[in-house]
């Protein structure tokens, strides 16, 4: 009943322009403007997030201070231009740790299944059991918090979940007729792996890392606000948090400055997410 | 059925076209279909993919997928112009009036409804006045009527625990559960083993002997509509090429991409000759319809007629004998043709 | 059909396990002691309905599963336990072609990453020359060089499966497996892709297993043919005498459900009641019993229902397992080596 319109639909296309949707233009403007405040941000601010000016706490923007100063009065426009580098950094780094576990993994334990398969799933299954929030608590118990110390709790506290996501879409992917047909033609698994598993992992990784990265930065911001994240004064977005929250009564302003950027930031990865998404069932069937 | 000639018209489709909006291109899926489906009759729509024929079902049932939209023509069942129906309107006939026996009934069946309710949902959506402590007896009847074994087992299983066979007898109970004046079966047995083929079929024609119901039964196996079906209609690329009685389309076809189909299929029995009657090339873009005879770049008659130009340049109508067989081509029945042969 | 076999499948058998661990699960045949033989340049057709095993029986030979029990030899070796040197040989002799779906290939990889890895795993060329080779195999099977560059998914259906004709002939195999490759394709393109099998077996003199369950197919493709129910061989013959005069009930009734094209002859296909999955089969005596008609004709004798039907010669050069069906007096010398090497 299908097969008609299918047909239709899979007429193979021509270079014609494809139409972008409108959440996508929203989410991909977003992630630059994000982008722009890491890369250029600072520079154009051009103000040091560090220097302490007591007499001009609580400044209201405009001036040499775009968004006002703080607490302390550093300028907040800076604070947050340079706490996106080290959120960001934190955000990546995160994701790079948990990815790195997770494709071999995942990989590993969905291909060669059997006893391989249960030992790892069911030690997967055990840190899975383990909230990831006492995970990245436990870890900056362990070694202090830092950015590094913060990379790293996030990262494990990935893994799990990632792994276990990995793994399903390889047992699925091990089962389809192309992997037979390389293995009929004398591939060997390594080689299997590479042309048939990994390539076929291409799409669900793209959109995991999108959608980690918007995790990522939140589960900073958290850290962050307990006061676990990276260590005042350093900049983040997330001890930018913790630094307002003591004024969210007499400045809520502070706070405000200080969340919007990471809601922006976290919409913008899910609409990237969502939208990779789409494209990429799109070419899979089309 | 030897009346079938004089019985009322069921079905009455005219200039039906459906197009679909892509990517700024237009694609007419369907362009200006018409036939008749008379009572008791079992009409085989064949065509293979992209004629149109699927398009052509989902647009009798009012479920065209977007972006696809019916822009002309009328589809009338007994005296109900469906396009003036609105969708609720719509949705009470499908199931009562006009019934569908879907090609995957596996996928169509609802897997985590057990098989008795599922049958008794068509019940009571579409007999609210039937006492509520009827319908078990109602539904295990219908279910016996379609062969299917042990049915008071069976109305408390899940699709999944039937056969592919077996959920094909569901589908068609639930399709003819109300008796329905019009059964539109999309390839009901492609699905399915040859063995369990031949039985629904013989189901099928059951269906038709005890309650009269008119079948669209649409396929691209032209071997099955031989057997079973009255009349056939022939589609490609988006139109209806040739209709007529089976027996004699089958055996005398008008249109030449007709008797290409027919020529493919595998002789059975016999020495099997060295290689198979191919047709060349492959259907035209439906974004793009060619202008004149839309089989003509794949057509043997017109490269053994020398390639003449009306058939690229001049569109052929659907033109009748006279004597219930209609067929699209300039050349049909000409001496040209009986040269050639 | 004498000489030296090329493919000799004796008494194979495969098991599936239900899924999980330990005691306590079943066991499901799926293929009950098969013996067979292709025969250098020969096609055979293996048909039979869904959960007959001849799937199965495909992907035994191609080493995708593993027997249970049996041996199948090539050119009198034993497949099992080659080592990885000799196995990699083994690839180049066996080659197998996919069922028709999208999922014969990997979406993410062109047509010439695909179609290099033959000649990759092999080292059979590189550079220059494997493109050459790449488009003279593309050209082979009717496809066009500037189609390298796209993606499998933006082929119809008829073109993926010369794609997979393509793939599988790049090595150069001398037996070929293919699973339902013309199933799921429109008549017309059928057509073509059975003409292209047909040419291909002259030019190269490949010998085939082609497994469907479309008998149309299968009568024009192969010299012989082979028909399994439930996981066993019921009967083997030339396609002539097994379509033509068939022995074993169930040949009958399988031969009998296609429609045979007669326009006017009306519904005339034989009805057999119940399926493959009503009964538990017998495992002591013959699958088919239950569903038979000749043993419903014959008084339901209790030797169908207690004794395994072996394969025996039978009228017209064949062989069937029925212990009712009418033996021919004087057996073919081929056949009875063969008979020979089951019994």
């Amino acid at each position: 009943m299908k097969t008609q319109v299918a047909v239709l639909v899979t007429e193979p296309r021509p270079a014609a322009r494809r139409r972008v949707p409108l959440l996508t233009t929203v989410g991909a403007s977003l992630g630059l403007l994000v982008l722009l405040t890491i890369v250029i941000g600072p520079w154009l601010i051009g103000q040091d997030p560090y220097a302490i000016d007591i007499g001009n706490r609580f400044a209201g923007p405009g001036g040499a201070h775009w968004l006002g100063t703080d607490e302390l009065g550093r300028d907040v426009a800076s604070r947050i231009a340079y706490g996106a580098r080290a959120t960001a950094l934190i955000a990546v780094g995160a994701v790079a740790i948990a990815t790195a576990i997770a494709i071999p993994l995942g990989v590993l334990t969905g291909f060669l299944g059997g006893w391989v398969d249960l030992v790892v799933t069911r030690v997967v299954d055990l840190f899975f059991a383990i909230p990831s929030l006492l995970v990245a608590i436990g870890v900056i118990g362990l070694f202090g918090a830092s950015v590094t110390t913060t990379v790293l709790a996030l990262g494990l506290s990935y893994w799990p979940f990632y792994t276990r996501l990995i793994r399903s879409a390889v047992v699925g992917l091990r089962s389809r007729p192309n992997v037979d047909a390389a293995r009929v033609l004398g591939a060997s698994r390594l080689r299997v792996i590479r042309t048939e598993i990994l390539t076929g992992l291409v799409p669900l990784v793209l959109v995991q890392t999108t959608v980690l990265l918007g995790f990522a930065i939140l589960d900073e911001a958290a850290l962050g606000f307990l006061g676990l994240g990276v260590q005042p004064p350093q900049a983040s977005w997330g001890s930018r948090l913790a630094e307002s929250r003591e004024f969210i009564l007499v400045h809520p302003e502070l706070a405000l400055v200080a969340g919007v950027p990471i809601v922006l930031a976290v919409f913008a990865m899910n609409l990237l997410s969502d939208s990779l998404r789409d494209r990429l069932d799109a070419k899979r069937t089309g | 059925m030897n009346d079938v000639k004089t019985a009322e018209t069921v079905l009455r489709v005219r200039d039906l076209a459906v197009e679909f909006s892509l990517r700024g291109s237009v694609a007419r899926a369907v362009d200006g279909v018409g036939f008749e489906v008379r009572a008791g009759e079992i009409v085989g729509m064949v065509g293979e993919s992209g004629s149109g024929k699927s398009v052509t079902m989902l647009a009798l049932l009012g479920l065209v997928p977007r972006p696809g939209r019916v822009v002309a023509g009328s589809v009338r069942l007994r005296d109900i112009e469906l396009g003036a129906l609105s969708l609720r309107e719509l949705a009470r006939l499908r199931g009562r009036q006009m019934a569908l026996i879907p090609s995957d009934a596996g996928a169509a069946l609802n897997p985590v409804t057990r098989i008795g309710s599922q049958v008794g949902e068509g019940l009571a959506a579409h007999l609210p006045e039937l006492p509520r402590a009827e319908r078990p007896a109602r539904i295990l009847d219908i279910l016996k009527r379609v062969g299917l074994p042990r049915p008071e087992q069976q109305v408390r299983r899940y699709p999944h625990e039937l056969s592919g066979g077996m959920q094909q007898r569901v589908a068609v109970a639930m399709g003819v559960q109300l008796g329905p004046d019009l059964l539109i079966a999309d390839e009901p047995t492609t699905a399915l083993d040859v063995t369990i083929q031949a039985q629904i079929l013989q189901l099928l024609l059951d269906v038709r002997e005890q309650s009269g119901t008119s079948i669209l039964f649409i396929t691209h196996d032209m071997t099955t509509v031989a057997e079973i079906c009255d009349r056939v209609l022939v589609m490609y690329a988006g139109q209806i090429v040739e209709s007529g009685p089976v027996v004699d389309v089958c055996t005398a076809p008008a249109h030449p991409y007709t008797r290409a189909l027919l020529d493919a299929i595998p002789p059975l029995g016999g020495d099997p000759p060295e290689r198979l009657t191919t047709i060349p090339g492959a259907p035209p873009d439906p974004r793009a319809w060619p202008a004149g005879c839309r089989f003509a770049e794949r057509c043997r008659l017109r490269e053994q007629l020398g390639n003449p130009d009306k058939c690229t340049s001049l569109a052929p109508e659907l033109a009748s004998d006279g004597a219930g067989r209609r067929s699209r081509c300039h050349f049909t029945g000409s001496a040209a043709e009986a040269v050639v042969r | 059909m004498s000489g030296e076999s090329l493919l000799s499948v004796r008494g194979l058998v495969k098991d599936f396990r239900e899924r999980g661990f330990g005691p306590g699960r079943t066991a499901v045949r799926a293929v009950d002691d098969v013996s067979f033989d292709v025969y250098p340049g020969e096609t055979l057709g293996l048909v039979g309905e869904s959960g007959s095993g001849k799937t199965t029986i495909g992907r035994l030979i191609v080493r995708l599963e593993e027997p249970t029990a049996g041996r199948i030899e090539l050119r009198g070796q034993d497949l099992r336990g080659l080592s990885g040197r000799r196995s990699l040989e083994f690839r180049r002799d066996v080659q197998m072609i996919f069922q028709n779906t999208q999922n014969a290939f990997n979406p993410r990889r062109t047509v010439r990453s695909v179609l290099s890895d033959p000649y990759q795993i092999h080292r059979l060329a590189s550079g220059a020359e494997l493109e050459e080779r790449i488009g003279g195999l593309l050209r082979r099977v009717g496809l066009t060089t500037p189609m390298l560059d796209r993606y499998p998914q933006q082929f119809s259906g008829g073109q993926r499966q010369r794609l997979g004709i393509a793939r599988a002939l790049a090595v150069q195999p001398a037996l070929v497996v293919a699973d339902e490759p013309v199933s799921g394709l429109d008549v017309s393109v059928q057509a073509q892709v059975l003409n292209l099998f047909a040419e291909l077996r002259r030019e190269l003199g490949l010998a085939m297993l082609f497994i469907s369950h479309d008998l149309r197919a299968v009568y024009f493709l192969c010299e012989r043919i082979a028909v399994l129910y439930l996981g066993r061989l019921v009967e083997i013959g030339p396609r002539r005498t097994l379509l033509e005069d068939p022995v074993h009930p169930y040949t009958r009734a399988l031969i009998g459900s296609i429609p045979a094209f007669r326009p006017g002859g009306g519904f005339t296909r034989t009805v057999i009641k119940g399926e493959i999955s009503d009964s538990e089969p017998v495992k002591a005596g013959c699958h088919f019993a239950p569903r038979c008609a000749r043993w419903r004709e014959l008084g339901q004798p209790a030797r169908c229902r207690e004794e395994r039907p072996l394969l025996r010669p039978a009228a017209g050069g064949g062989l069937a397992a029925c212990h009712f069906a009418e033996s021919s007096p004087r057996p073919l010398d081929g056949v009875a080596e063969l008979a020979g090497g089951i019994g």
